[in-house]
């Protein structure tokens, strides 16, 4: 899966899934979120402009992961989320959880805000 | 008219994405709208990534069937596998309005499938196998 540094600060990092995020998908996510853990790096943006659908298995893997990292101190912060997916979000309660923006850059700028109220 | 439409796949997490395709198909010639599709499209790939991995633990030699028809005003799919049976009703369902730190992680692909099909039937038999209805009405939208 594509990773690189945000274009705005560099200890953000933008993760770029593809395709279908099914079932079979979701190892290669959760070693996606392994591999920026094992560089310490706490603030992770997922820009789902490339991917088409996500299923139960990677919504887990992103709730489980949310979790971890605002435990750690950081966050996960979403971002171009194709209709579909931002349907499946919606249908399993986890825009609430997540803060989801239009863009990268927005994303970008809400780890640069004053930290506001998290669910 | 009644119209039917069948698929038979080994139960490979790889064949997810020829069983959504599948069913594109069919809503296409069903004439479901977006949302239907999407329920369907949903809910199918929920409950065959279940088979695979619960049913059959994993191996990918077994069969999955899937089975398409119109009966009135619903698209009725049938799932039929011969792996292991399980009762749902020993799945936790998650709370999804509840916080982060109260969410449980297991649980959501039954419960997607139950919010976005009008219902959601399994049948367990020793012989025949096991069995999934799910029915969507045409004319509703879900989500």
């Amino acid at each position: 899966m594509k990773s690189r540094p945000s274009d705005h600060i560099a200890d953000v990092f933008v993760l770029l899934p593809e395709g279908r995020l099914d079932a079979r998908a979701a190892p290669e996510l959760e070693d996606a979120f392994a591999t920026l853990e094992a560089q310490d790096l706490q603030r992770v943006i997922v820009d789902f402009s490339q991917s088409s659908y996500i299923s139960s298995s990677c919504l887990r893997v992103m709730l489980i992961q949310i979790r971890k990292l605002r435990q750690a101190g950081g966050d996960v912060k979403l971002c171009c989320l194709p209709d579909k997916i931002d349907k499946a979000f919606r249908i399993a309660g986890l825009d609430a959880i997540f803060d989801i923006f239009p863009s990268e850059e927005q994303a970008v700028q809400a780890f640069l805000a004053p930290p506001q109220e998290q669910a | 008219m009644t119209s039917e439409f069948k698929l038979s796949v080994t139960s490979n997490m790889k064949n997810l994405t020829a069983i959504s395709d599948f069913i594109t198909s069919v809503a296409k010639k069903l004439g479901l709208d977006d949302d239907q599709t999407f329920a369907l499209q949903m809910a199918v790939d929920e409950a065959c990534a279940n088979v695979i991995e619960h049913a059959y633990g994993g191996q990918t030699n077994g069969t999955i069937s899937i089975h398409c028809q119109t009966l009135n005003d619903d698209v009725v799919v049938t799932i039929h596998d011969h792996g292991r049976p399980f009762d749902p009703q020993s799945v936790p369902r998650p709370d999804i309005t509840a916080p982060l730190e109260k969410r449980q992680n297991g649980g959501l692909g039954l419960y997607l499938m139950e919010k976005l099909m009008d219902s959601v039937e399994w049948a367990f038999d020793a012989e025949k196998g096991n069995t999934l209805t799910l029915r969507k009405r045409r004319e509703e939208s879900a989500v």
